[in-house]
């Protein structure tokens, strides 16, 4: 038997059949030519997004492949059709919690901002480029915030929530700028989530109240 | 009048309750059932009669008061005012108030410089007093109308986007003309305000000087440079919360920012994480980020979940203490006088006093035989031979390693500089 042909036996591939190349229930490991790279990338908890062009690609086309070696292996590989692939975990470690918290808290302070400046705020999320000047900005009209996250000047943004967005993926650096990138959608849609979470609470205790 | 201790008591007992009746103060009276009802959802355990009761305590401690002509109760105004400032619940002031106290202060240091010019040191003192506490109810004023303004703002933000922009903005438009358009004029360089707290400082100078160069009124002074250090303080700190709140106001009354569902979420989540803090609003939905070397690394989630599973279930042994018939009765060690042990030495020439005290003593623990040695060999009455190749000693549970010593006793007493090398 070929060697590059692995068998997976059991796997039923979730997506539909016809985004599927080669044969049913088999992976060729010949076409994955950056499994590695890629399996070192999402295990580092890093997202895969277009900024990253050669594993996405790869990974967009061999999708249910992957997803498949990846299933066999114990991960499992999320795709999300706004253009970003990770590994979803049920379990976390304290450091990574208090990270995200960060990043949320970022991303949500951004989202302010662009939305009070008058942009479309997940347009300019994305579009903006990400300074000093506007981390110091956002800085400034949120330090009881960012007081809660144990970041004490703007500098502080750039140097321990940015850096840690780029080893993640979820932002990239251009220059001395910095952009985010479509991942950070987790966050916006966990807001969501929570907003309506809220709006069920409040409309609980105004009913109770009353 | 009812003791304070009471009082406080009862606002430990029901604070939840007392908490929501704040929040919303603004809709006005409620009734008694209403207390009730609050006071049986945040203490689920009550039966309807001790909610009863417990209603009829709050009233009691005139923590909620009747309302005149009415069966309708209101939170009394000095417990309205001590919450809303608990729960940073301002309501926005007028900027007459503020002007108001700025009139006043005016009127007082003017007082203050009469007195001081009439060397009235009690009246001058009076009137510092007094103007120390408008100066810090004009900051308490500032304060309060920026927490009052960011509530607004925030409110204004996330409520939901169907209903009008005019409406919605209705109270930050209203805030901005009524509050900040004559702030910004008060607090203007030429405005009220400036030539008031100039003038203020002015006279403060002279009367620090004066009391330099005179020698009186030295109590004085030190307050009036207080007072000083509090006025300059003042005119920064209204500049900044107006700042603040024009920054927070501007994007709104401009109709610059764009709402979206994203940005009302958003809003929400972020005045909540301002006013009750962080811990349990974004933990429960934020996305999991874990790495590989994490997931089999300890630490995770779940590891502190049954590390903290086990210490609930953890016990500690009983300790059994043994039958007293069992015990060893407790025996002091046997530890030979010093001078016995000197007399006991033999007079002839001895080759190795360790071996000897081995011997002699072989009861005695090693640590304690390795003492007495120490001192034999150091003690003048003994004349010793040249120090010896180190030798070991085996004891049950140990080795001494020592250099042996020799010797024999001298008949008169002369100092010994020997000492053994362990």
């Amino acid at each position: 038997m070929n060697q590059d042909l692995l068998e997976i036996p059991n796997i039923e591939p979730q997506i539909e059949q016809e985004q599927t190349k080669g044969p049913r229930g088999i992976i060729d490991l010949s076409l994955m030519k950056s499994l590695m790279p890629t399996y070192q990338k999402l295990m580092s908890g890093f997202h895969i997004t277009e900024a990253n062009i050669s594993l996405w690609q790869e990974l967009d086309q061999y999708y249910i492949q992957y997803q498949q070696l990846f299933t066999g292996l114990g991960y499992t590989l999320i795709k999300d059709a706004r253009g970003y692939f990770y590994f979803s975990s049920p379990d976390t470690t304290v450091t990574m919690t208090k990270t995200s918290r960060r990043i949320a808290l970022f991303v949500y302070t951004l989202l302010e901002h662009w939305a009070d400046r008058g942009y479309d705020p997940i347009g300019a999320l994305f579009d903006q480029p990400l300074n000093k000047d506007v981390c110091r900005l956002v800085y400034d009209k949120n330090t009881t915030v960012f007081d809660q996250i144990d970041i004490n000047n703007a500098s502080d943004i750039q140097n321990e929530i940015l850096k840690r967005m780029v080893r993640l993926g979820f932002a990239k650096e251009q220059g001395k700028e910095h952009r985010l990138l479509p991942s950070c959608y987790r966050y916006i849609d966990a807001v969501m989530e929570l907003s309506d979470t809220l709006n069920q609470e409040d409309q609980t205790t105004d009913e109770d109240a009353e | 009048m009812i003791p304070p201790k009471r009082i406080i008591q009862c606002l430990h007992d029901h604070w939840p309750t007392i908490q929501a009746l704040i929040v919303r103060s603004e809709t006005g009276s409620f009734t008694f059932r209403v207390l009730q009802g609050l006071i049986s959802q945040h203490n689920p355990a009550l039966t309807s009669d001790m909610a009863f009761k417990e209603a009829q305590r709050i009233i009691a401690a005139e923590i909620a008061i009747p309302l005149a002509k009415s069966s309708e109760l209101e939170l009394s105004q000095p417990i309205l005012e001590f919450g809303q400032c608990m729960l940073d619940e301002h309501s926005l002031g007028l900027a007459e108030e503020v002007s108001v106290l700025v009139d006043d202060m005016d009127r007082l240091i003017n007082k203050v410089q009469t007195s001081s010019e009439e060397r009235d040191a009690y009246e001058v003192r009076r009137n510092l007093h007094r103007l120390d506490d408008r100066i810090r109810s004009v900051i308490k004023h500032f304060r309060f109308n920026e927490v009052a303004i960011a509530n607004l703002v925030e409110e204004a933000k996330s409520q939901k986007s169907s209903i009008r922009l005019e409406k919605r903005y209705a109270s930050v438009l209203e805030a901005f003309d009524q509050y900040i358009e004559p702030m910004l004029d008060m607090l203007d360089i030429y405005g009220k305000f400036r030539l008031t707290t100039d003038h203020i400082e002015t006279v403060l100078s002279q009367i620090i000087q004066a009391s330099d160069t005179t020698g009186q009124m030295k109590r004085e002074q030190h307050t009036c440079v207080h007072l000083r250090t509090r006025i300059l303080e003042l005119y920064q700190i209204g500049q900044h919360c107006l700042r603040r709140s024009t920054d927070l106001l501007m994007p709104l009354r401009d109709e610059l920012r764009k709402n979206t569902e994203v940005t009302r979420a958003v809003s929400k989540l972020l005045a909540n994480v301002r006013k009750r803090g962080i811990d349990h609003q974004v933990h429960s939905v934020m996305p999991i980020i874990s790495t590989d070397a994490a997931r089999h690394n300890l630490g995770l989630h779940r590891n502190i979940v049954s590390y903290l599973a086990d210490i609930i279930e953890l016990k500690d042994e009983d300790v059994i203490l043994p039958d007293e018939e069992q015990m060893m009765p407790f025996t002091a060690l046997d530890i030979p006088e010093f001078k016995d042990v000197m007399k006991s030495v033999p007079t002839q020439r001895t080759s190795d006093y360790f071996e000897w005290l081995k011997e002699q003593y072989s009861e005695l623990p090693a640590d304690e035989l390795l003492y007495l040695y120490l001192q034999v060999v150091e003690s003048s009455e003994l004349e010793l031979t040249e120090p010896q190749d180190q030798k070991e000693y085996m004891f049950e549970q140990m080795k001494v390693i020592a250099h042996s010593l020799g010797g024999s006793k001298r008949q008169d007493s002369t100092d010994s500089n020997h000492a053994p090398n362990k």
